[in-house]
């Protein structure tokens, strides 16, 4: 019973950085209809930015995490401007090839900066306490429980910002039909840039939570969890903001438990196997919508 | 136009295949060159990973290598002879590090010094059976990274590691429940696990449960860690490498209080947490032939040396380097060449003396002394260390201080 919560936690603890980062995917997918593949590596792009801050500059903590959050939203609005708005009319293959393109720029760029060897992102003061249930014997750490937390009021907050404001407003209307949008007096590039920008901010926060779980980065640290990350949002819906959240909490957990029940080595193979099975029986994902084909 | 462009182009590639045969039949270049002070000039080829996950090894061994080099050179141990090394980069890969020896082949390398890792050196040491070159690898622990009669190795094979492990736990009274921790698509990790548990079984040492990750999932070990304190454990054997043991501490120090123990792979881990997390490798016990506080005076003088040149102390896989150079210094001793017979002599003949000469040979080294066996392996003590502070002390038990 212990082994079952403690994974539990620990599910809902990755499931949140895998929802954190899948939202930009969802988000990017549902309005400008491509699959940014560079996303994952604004996570690493992120991370490299808190270790140059604090333990590079010696900067205050706090300082290095603003500078992470500036930095990849202006990184996302940079990337869509130089890399993908030239290729609006283009082929969706074109655009996807491109990201793919600007993925490896990006590691290759940290490659060239900081050197393969893996880096220690934070200083170890950054280190919250952890919390003792009971006489339970389970144990749920600082990190988790501040990964979860932020991702929650993360969430909160977009969940807000999508229905409440105007900005929001204009998203939704883009996403639902980028001509029409088009033709109310929104303004489409900004729009997306804007999608953009929110996006890689969550990326930001996402290695933040990456980094004080796990510590260690190097120029490869974003693919994985940009790849699971992908999976979430396409299990729950792709351009289905609630179904990213969704996604990544049920792929987190499944990964979870899946390692501490069925075998660590298989996890991967599960989850992906999860994927086709959900693709076969539910191409849309768990929240997507149908699209009726116009003819 | 385009016709007249390629028949130039088919006119020079048959010409270049042309001249390439030449050189190769040609036979009259000697097997050595000779710098401008018409000393003899023996190349000294290795391979890598200086760049990657393992950059740490590789550099560490190239290092090593060429302190004992430029000792030799300025020693004059050898009249007339002198050592040059020339050191590829492998990045950790096997295709990589066959590459690499085709172009230290083409380089005109005469004694190879495998690979750094064990995967690597088993796709060199393959590639090498053909021409005979002696392979001495510094740091290829797998039994099988060695599978040829020209190949030999510095370090301690694979299961030698393992069993000496349990036998400390064991002696030492360290543990009685214990868990294994390893990448178990790894040769290196799996090779030593094997082992380990076959002799604990032996030892009356009870294995409490069997934890693994892959290269692929070497990033979330929580559910391990979770598995293991389940188990209760009092000991974790974990032979891996130094990068996957930090970030395995990172994650394991606040929730587990087992004794942390390690083979040689672990060499690196003190460099790897660094100042930030100086405390999660605090009392890691490790296994190692070499240690850099060592009174010996072989040892003192290669640290001395290896400090001042790169400012830095050397690990045991810098040690292995700078061993397996002396080891080949040894090898041309004992067979007596002198400048001009290496001036004459052919590749066939001095690989197979070579070779020859290595279960003859007797070398002090910075990882003891060392002989070997006609199978390669080599037969010297370990250490057991434990850090403390940021350093490698030997380790006591508590009765014995």
């Amino acid at each position: 019973m212990t082994l079952l919560i403690q994974t539990l936690i620990q599910g809902i603890s990755l499931g949140s950085i895998y929802a954190l980062i899948a939202l930009g995917y969802t988000m990017v997918y549902g309005i400008a209809k491509m699959l940014n593949f560079a996303h994952g590596d604004v996570i690493m792009v992120g991370a490299y930015t808190i270790y140059s801050t604090i333990l590079l500059a010696h900067f205050p903590g706090w300082l290095g995490v603003i500078s992470a959050v500036v930095f990849c939203g202006v990184l996302g609005v940079v990337i869509e401007f130089l890399a993908y708005k030239p290729l609006r009319g283009a082929p969706s293959l074109n655009v996807l090839i491109t990201a793919i393109g600007v993925s490896y720029l990006l590691q290759n760029m940290a490659l060239l900066l900081f050197g393969g060897n893996q880096k220690s992102m934070l200083p170890d003061s950054f280190d919250f306490p952890d919390v003792k249930i009971g006489n339970t014997g389970i144990t749920v750490t600082g990190e988790v429980i501040f990964t979860i937390t932020l991702t929650v009021v993360l969430m909160v907050a977009l969940t807000l910002f999508i229905n409440k404001t105007k900005m929001g407003k204009a998203m939704r209307a883009v996403s639902e039909d980028k001509d029409a949008a088009r033709l109310m007096g929104i303004n489409v590039n900004r729009t997306i840039s804007v999608t953009f920008a929110i996006g890689s901010i969550l990326a930001a926060f996402a290695s933040l939570c990456y980094g004080m779980s796990y510590a260690y980065i190097k120029p490869t640290t974003g693919s994985m969890p940009g790849i699971k990350a992908f999976t979430a949002a396409v299990f729950g819906g792709i351009g289905s903001i609630p179904g990213a959240m969704l996604g990544g909490f049920v792929i987190g957990i499944l990964e979870k438990l899946s390692s501490a029940y069925i075998s660590t080595q298989f996890t991967d193979a599960i989850v992906f196997g999860v994927l086709i099975v959900m693709l076969v029986v539910r191409p849309t994902g768990l929240l997507g919508k149908k699209i009726r084909e116009k003819v | 136009m385009k016709k007249i462009f390629s028949l130039v182009l088919a006119v020079l590639m048959v010409a270049s295949c042309a001249v390439a045969f030449a050189s190769c039949n040609g036979g009259s270049k000697a097997l050595f060159e000779k710098d401008p002070e018409d000393n003899v000039i023996v190349k000294i080829g290795g391979i890598g990973p200086l760049t990657g996950d393992y950059a740490s090894y590789g550099n560490s061994v190239k290092n090593g290598a060429q302190i004992a080099v430029d000792m030799l050179n300025e020693s004059g141990a050898l009249k007339g002879i002198k050592f040059e090394l020339l050191f590829e980069d492998s990045e950790g890969d096997g295709t990589k590090a066959v590459n690499a020896f085709g172009k230290l082949q083409d380089d005109g390398m005469n004694v190879s010094l495998g690979g750094v890792l064990s995967g690597e050196t088993k796709n060199i040491v393959a590639s090498a059976a053909e021409s005979g070159i002696l392979v001495l690898t510094p740091s290829a622990s797998a039994k099988d990274a060695i599978n040829k009669d020209n190949a030999f190795r510095v370090c301690f094979n694979d299961p030698q590691q393992g069993l000496y492990a349990a036998e400390i736990i064991k002696e030492k009274g360290l543990a009685t429940k214990i868990a294994l921790f390893y990448d178990n698509g790894n040769d290196y990790c799996k090779g030593n696990a094997d082992t380990f548990k076959s002799r604990a079984a032996e030892l009356g040492l009870q294995i409490v449960t069997e934890q693994t990750y892959t290269e692929g999932s070497n990033t979330d070990f929580s559910t391990q860690i979770t598995a293991i304190k389940e188990a209760g454990a009092e000991l974790v054997f974990m032979p891996i490498y130094y990068s996957d043991a930090a970030k395995f501490l990172r994650q394991a120090v606040d929730t587990l209080d087992t004794v942390f123990f390690g083979v040689d792979g672990l060499d690196g881990l003190i460099g790897e947490c660094g100042t930030e997390h100086a405390s999660d490798c605090e009392d890691v016990i490790l296994l190692t032939p070499y240690f850099a506080d060592s009174v010996d005076p072989t040892v003192k003088s290669f640290v001395e040396a290896y400090e001042e040149k790169f400012g830095a102390t050397p690990d045991q896989f810098a040690a292995d380097g700078y061993d397996a150079v002396l080891a080949i210094a040894e090898a041309i001793e004992e067979n007596g060449f002198t400048p001009d017979q290496l001036m004459e002599i052919t590749a066939e003949d001095f690989n197979k003396k070579m070779v020859a000469a290595m279960t003859k040979i007797t070398v002090t080294g910075a990882t003891g002394v060392m002989t070997w066996t006609a199978d390669g392996e080599t037969d010297k003590d370990p250490n057991v260390l434990q850090i403390k502070g940021g350093e490698y002390v030997e380790y006591k038990t508590a009765d014995a201080e």
